[in-house]
């Protein structure tokens, strides 16, 4: 690269007009690594200006064309040559922003980084870009317990067209950074709680970047990108993968393979159906086919545990001719990459294949189709006692109407057809329709005057499990079949004794009958 | 209390649910006689949900053996007899099971499920617009202790069955609860159809039981699903293959 010839001069202002054109987004992705490499090394805010004001000037900034170690003669117009000059170039402006990076404290650890890269970006063979950003970053992550920051860094990059998206950094088509959304970077990488993954910083973020097509689910993790329109041009609708880096579940840095590989199939993918891609690796753009008017709607990665099990890419046509108007892309479908790391895929794929045997096998013998699982036969003990018993009932009793107006609307309600004056409606009509059989027993044996009184005192919103609910469930004992197929055999007076015994107490209220009792009870000391 | 299956005011002799949930609470207290009690009764209690030991705890091997492979009384009514009030009092329980249900498959990679339901259920207005997407994704219930819980909609279908008995499953009796079933799950946005084909298959099998379902398909023209399912598969319950 020191030679003055003019082939070597026409190869440096072909790698300079190169360099150029891909420095943005280049100098955006190093950047954001620089600031979680900061982070990580405990630097003070300062850096991060300092590398702020570097990206405000990028494009005004020669490229380290004196650290090049780049072949001249490899730079031909190949998309695969040109991608790895792209990763020396990201590597060699690593180098560089960090050399000119002040703060002497950290200079050992960054110079450690430093010439790692180095070392790398000479060794690197040649690879999708994408592998080797994500070797870079594996081997970067190791032995670092932080590597969420540096893999949540390989989100930040973003395209060089639109806003940037990463995890609350905005970065404009300039390549400045908001004051706000560094803001909430920085409170998210602070070092007080290094792992700020919460959902409402999530959130934060996501409201920082003001774009409503991305959404960000906690429970089902995953985030989605939708398009709906390119700002920029009715015919590009922009994508980008910094949110399957963004995952909190992505934080362990060989996940990242996983995620390098599924984007590189992907954009395969989308090339054999037609699509004409633009930066293949960590962002890019699909442009719209005027041909076949196709274009990307969608987009998600949905994860199972840490690992990314599907990729969805929704294409939207406007021609309904196409042959196309979804394609999901799963990960036992795609293709296994060659390396030797990748083994979980073989054996998820053996798995797969052996559930489905032994389900079709118990399916045939013991036709497991016939058997559906009953709605309420699901959820947990944890679900029914301590979600549902303990805080939604509750909440529900308090957030329900009060007693004395839940009373008077029920009076009401009672009186409306109760005491209808009218001569063809007499109490079994109207009770008959609105009364159970047991609470038409109570109310013929109070006077209708004292129905509000009866009503105030005694109707509940709160679930009441009866008695026998409380002997069949609990303790096995069905009242209505008292000999054959119950666990206790007891009989019922001795089954409500035994209740009253085990379920009321003094502390409680009891509200079973005392009378009652007392009439099992002495029953009970007769026998 | 109003119990929204019989849609009645009932009166009924027992304990509520708040009294309970205190009375349990004992369990944790420091005073001993009624600690020993209280922990009876939360155990008994818990073993309504789930197949426990007798102290509440994980199931032992003995606990296993004694009703494997069986339905026995200890898995109903012992299983679903609490669960049976809570429903009836407070169907809203119904959605938040189902968000629940619906969480557990979809983060386990399931985007499609069918479930089992009580014929009356899926027949009563009350619970039917308990178990409609617009409640079971709901805006109206964000409790943030309930988890996993979906607080959006997710894509997720969801199918009920129902069983009907064979001998009360004569087609014009069908063919009402089939059209009543698309009149009420109408304003909630969720179209009906009824998966005939399934009847005929299941009756071939079982003898007993046909099964009627509903889908929940709300990106489809009801008109269009009613032409879809009004010709031929009808046919095969007006033939008399049920």
């Amino acid at each position: 690269m020191a030679s003055g010839s003019p082939e070597s001069e026409a190869a440096r202002r072909r790698e300079h007009d190169f360099f150029e054109s891909n420095l943005r987004s280049a100098g955006v992705s190093i950047f954001v690594l620089l600031v979680a490499n900061d982070f990580l090394a405990d630097q003070r805010l300062a850096d991060v200006e300092v590398a702020c004001e570097y990206l405000k000037n990028i494009q005004n900034v020669s490229p380290p064309v004196g650290r090049c170690e780049i072949d001249p003669g490899e730079t031909d117009a190949s998309d695969v040559n040109a991608e790895i000059r792209l990763m020396h170039s990201i590597v060699l402006l690593g180098c560089h922003v960090m050399s000119r990076s002040p703060v002497p404290a950290q200079q050992t650890e960054r110079f450690e980084l430093l010439d790692w890269l180095k070392i790398r970006a000479e060794q690197a063979p040649v690879l999708e870009p994408l592998w080797l950003l994500a070797s870079l970053l594996k081997s970067a992550l190791q032995g670092n317990q932080n590597g969420v920051l540096v893999s949540e860094a390989l989100g930040a990059v973003s395209s060089c067209n639109n806003q940037c998206f990463c995890p609350g950094l905005l970065v404009d088509t300039k390549g400045n950074v908001s004051a706000e959304s560094l803001a909430v970077h920085l409170q998210r990488m602070s070092p007080s709680s290094p792992k700020l993954y919460t959902t409402t910083l999530v959130q934060r973020a996501i409201e920082q970047l003001h774009s409503p097509g991305i959404s960000y689910d906690e429970n089902l993790q995953r985030l989605s990108v939708k398009w709906l329109k390119s700002p920029r041009s009715d015919s590009t609708l922009n994508f980008e993968n910094a949110p399957y880096v963004w995952n909190p579940q992505t934080e362990l840095g060989a996940r990242l393979h996983d995620v390098a590989w599924m984007l590189d199939e992907v954009n395969k993918t989308a090339q054999n159906l037609g699509y004409t891609l633009v930066d293949r690796w960590a962002t890019g753009a699909i442009h719209q086919k005027f041909a076949t008017g196709v274009g990307i709607e969608f987009v998600a990665l949905d994860f199972l545990g840490a690992i990314p099990v599907k990729w969805q890419i929704r294409m939207f046509t406007s021609d309904d001719r196409s042959h196309t108007r979804f394609v999901q892309q799963c990960l036992a479908s795609m293709r296994l990459p060659g390396t030797a790391s990748w083994t979980p895929k073989t054996v998820r794929r053996d798995d797969e294949h052996e559930i489905k045997q032994a389900l079709q096998s118990a399916m045939d013998d013991k036709r497991l189709t016939d058997l559906h699982t009953h709605l309420t036969g699901m959820g947990s003990r944890e679900f029914w006692v301590e979600q549902v018993m303990e805080k939604l009932l509750p909440d529900v009793l308090r957030n329900a109407a009060p007693q004395a107006m839940l009373s008077e609307q029920t009076i009401g309600k009672l009186k409306e057809y109760i005491l209808d004056p009218s001569p063809a409606l007499d109490f079994a009509t109207i009770a008959e329709k609105h009364c159970s059989d047991r609470l038409k027993q109570q109310l013929r044996g109070t006077k209708s005057d004292h129905w509000e009184q009866f009503f105030s005192a005694r109707l509940t919103n709160d679930v009441v499990y009866s008695r026998e609910v409380l002997l069949t469930g609990p303790y096995g004992y069905d009242p209505t079949n008292v000999v054959a197929e119950c666990r206790t055999a007891i009989h019922p007076e001795n089954a409500l004794w035994l209740l009253e015994q085990k379920i009321c107490n003094p502390h409680v209220a009891p509200t079973f009958s005392q009378a009652a009792l007392h009439r099992v009870q002495s029953r009970q000391s007769k026998v | 209390m109003f119990n929204h299956d019989s849609q009645k005011f009932d009166h009924v002799v027992g304990i509520t649910n708040s009294d309970l949930i205190a009375w349990m609470r004992f369990a944790e207290t420091d005073l001993p006689a009624v600690k020993i009690q209280a922990k009876a009764v939360r155990a008994a209690i818990w073993n309504c949900f789930e197949m426990l030991g007798n102290d509440g705890c994980g199931a032992s091997h003995a606990d296993l053996l004694d009703y494997r492979g069986n339905f026995s009384p200890q898995f109903y009514p012992m299983r679903y007899a609490v669960k049976d009030p809570i429903l009836q009092q407070q169907p809203i329980v119904y959605s938040v099971l189902m968000n629940h249900v619906a969480t557990a498959y979809v983060r386990n990679g399931v985007s499609y499920a069918e479930l089992s339901v009580s014929l009356k259920t899926i027949m009563s207005p009350c619970f039917q617009k308990y178990l409609a997407e617009d409640r079971v994704w709901p805006q109206l219930l964000i409790a943030s202790y309930l988890r996993p819980y979906f607080h959006a909609k997710v894509p997720f279908t969801y199918r009920f069955l129902a069983g009907i008995p064979r001998t009360k499953a004569a087609f014009s009796k069908l063919n009402g609860w089939i059209r009543g079933a698309r009149i009420q799950f109408e304003p909630h946005h969720c179209d009906v159809a009824f998966w005939s084909q399934r009847v005929g298959h299941c009756t071939k099998r079982t003898n007993r039981r046909c099964l009627i379902s509903y889908f929940q398909t709300p990106s489809k023209n009801l008109s269009s699903l009613l032409q879809e399912n009004s010709s031929h598969r009808f046919h095969q319950v007006s033939t008399g293959r049920t």
